[in-house]
């Protein structure tokens, strides 16, 4: 049998990881640069419209996280039912499990922004309950950077999806990504003269914390790849398809060179260029991120079933295998109408 | 009736695909079609495999979906997706190691084989008598007797080269 790759889970199911992915790590990398002293201060706004700007960009992880649920959501061939039925199986099912985690993520983080949005005041006079808040969008946002990884983890008999690599791939991928979309908050919370100094220092920040992270992937790829190569026929076909088959450009030009080769080299040469350079940077890495999904989604191809291997080996003690005979009869839909019409006319 | 599986000789199929025309028209309207829960593969010249639910024992794609709305029939002998619980996620399809469940873009739903509630239309329908309906222990004696003449003959054969040496 020739090995294909799936075809059920593509463009949609793509941006609803990067964009989860992007959303939690944004949330994570904002509380961390917040720990480390570079927060954006959320009352610091001169006009009520500042404030909600300034809020957005230091909490707004959850919205992107929202905007990739409405995405599996479209998806869905009956959507309107995912209120009433999605979830049900969290026992065994990851997707299920990403539906609580996301939706306590969206649910909590989302609250939390709109207080700071709209009520400032009431963070800062109930002090333990707004860290509780955040330690718990914190928590939630991790298990959704992992549950990415973990979601295609749990397709047992696609083998490429199978590696821890790729779960720590796609954790770091989710972290460098919202730490590009924090780089990308703060240049909008810049244009708040209050906070413009605040913002370039938490944009200069995120950028280096940034370069870590894409080393990291960059390490973290190469070690995905080497376990593919290594692996089985299924495995295998999916490396040749990312590195030289139909998602080659995917691969080299968009992973590889925009995601990862670019910011670094923006980072080396055009860092003093200040705003321009960092927005750019930022843009790439999400540009890397998104493709990477998408790549690794289309190329993940399920293990040959052994039944057909017997079959195949039947074949092959009878006779040499006929090079391209492989596949589903084609005039079955025509046979279908004919039998239909049989069957009308007796 | 539940309790019956279907058998599968894929080397007496000869990849007429009456089997799949069957399963296309059951249940439908004059001239129309539903996805077929059954293909036939060919894997070789003339060597053809019908590929259809396995009703696994523990089925990946009712461990996947997230609704239950895929889920093994209560005495264990049915994997089945309840179309009205269904969210048309396709995770069963990816789940499952032979892709057998599909997508009905026309209900929005995932469909598969349920053994037509224990009369499957393709078994009749196959004139070389490659699929069959059976009770699930007749299903197994066969499988069971294969199972120890294989060993026997391991057996006998390596009993036979020890005394010759």
């Amino acid at each position: 049998m020739p090995i294909e790759p799936q075809r059920s889970w593509r463009l949609e199911i793509a941006a609803y990881l990067f964009l989860g992915g992007v959303g939690a790590g944004w949330a994570v990398a904002a509380a961390a640069m917040g720990w480390a002293g570079y927060g954006l201060p959320i009352q610091a706004g001169p006009t009520p419209l500042d404030v909600h700007l300034i809020a957005f960009c230091a909490l707004g992880g959850p919205v992107v996280t929202a905007v990739g649920a409405l995405l599996l959501v479209f998806h869905l061939g009956r959507n309107w039912r995912l209120a009433f039925t999605a979830g049900r199986n969290a026992r065994t099912s990851w997707l299920a499990r990403g539906f609580w985690v996301l939706s306590g993520f969206i649910a909590v983080g989302c609250a939390r922004l709109a207080i700071a949005a709209f009520a400032p005041a009431w963070a800062d006079g109930h002090a333990a309950a707004w860290r509780a808040l955040e330690l718990a969008v914190v928590s939630l946002a991790a298990g959704t950077t992992v549950y990415t990884g973990l979601l295609l983890r749990s397709m047992q008999y696609i083998s490429a999806w199978q590696p821890w690599t790729l779960t720590a791939l796609f954790v770091a991928t989710a972290l460098s990504g919202g730490t590009a979309a924090l780089v990308l908050a703060a240049a909008a919370a810049a244009r708040v003269g209050a906070v413009d100094q605040t913002a370039a220092e938490l944009a200069e920040a995120a950028g280096r914390l940034d370069i870590v992270l894409l080393i990291i992937e960059g390490v973290l790829l190469a070690a995905y790849l080497a376990t593919l190569l290594r692996g089985g026929p299924s495995r295998a076909a999916s490396a040749r398809l990312l590195l030289r088959g139909a998602w080659w450009p995917g691969f080299w030009v968009a992973v590889v060179g925009i995601g990862l080769v670019v910011p670094l080299l923006i980072d080396l040469v055009a860092r003093a260029d200040g705003w321009s350079a960092l927005a750019g940077a930022a843009l790439v890495v999400l540009t890397g991120g998104f493709t990477l999904r998408l790549a690794v989604l289309a190329v993940g191809s399920k293990d040959d079933p052994p039944l057909l291997r017997l079959s195949e080996w039947r074949a092959a003690a009878s006779g040499p295998l006929a090079a391209g005979a492989v596949g589903t009869l084609p005039d079955a839909g025509a046979k279908a109408v004919a039998a239909v019409a049989t069957r009308a006319g007796t | 009736m539940h309790g019956r599986v279907l058998i599968i000789d894929d080397a007496a199929c000869d990849g007429c695909g009456d089997c799949v025309a069957a399963c296309s028209a059951q249940g439908v309207g004059e001239g129309e079609t539903r996805p077929t829960r059954i293909d036939v593969l060919r894997t070789g010249e003339d060597t053809f495999v019908p590929l259809t639910c396995n009703h696994c024992e523990t089925p990946s794609c009712a461990l996947a979906c997230p609704t239950k709305a895929c889920r093994s029939d209560p005495d264990g002998t049915r994997v089945v997706i309840d179309t009205e619980r269904c969210i048309g996620c396709r995770t069963c399809i990816v789940a499952c190691p032979f892709s057998h469940a599909r997508y009905d873009p026309g209900g929005g739903t995932s469909v598969k084989c349920d053994l037509c509630d224990g009369a499957p239309v393709c078994v009749p329908a196959c004139r070389p008598g490659a699929i069959r309906c059976v009770d699930r222990e007749e299903a197994s004696l066969p499988k069971r007797r294969t199972a120890v003449a294989c060993l026997g003959s391991i057996f006998v054969g390596t009993y036979a080269s020890g005394r010759e040496r």
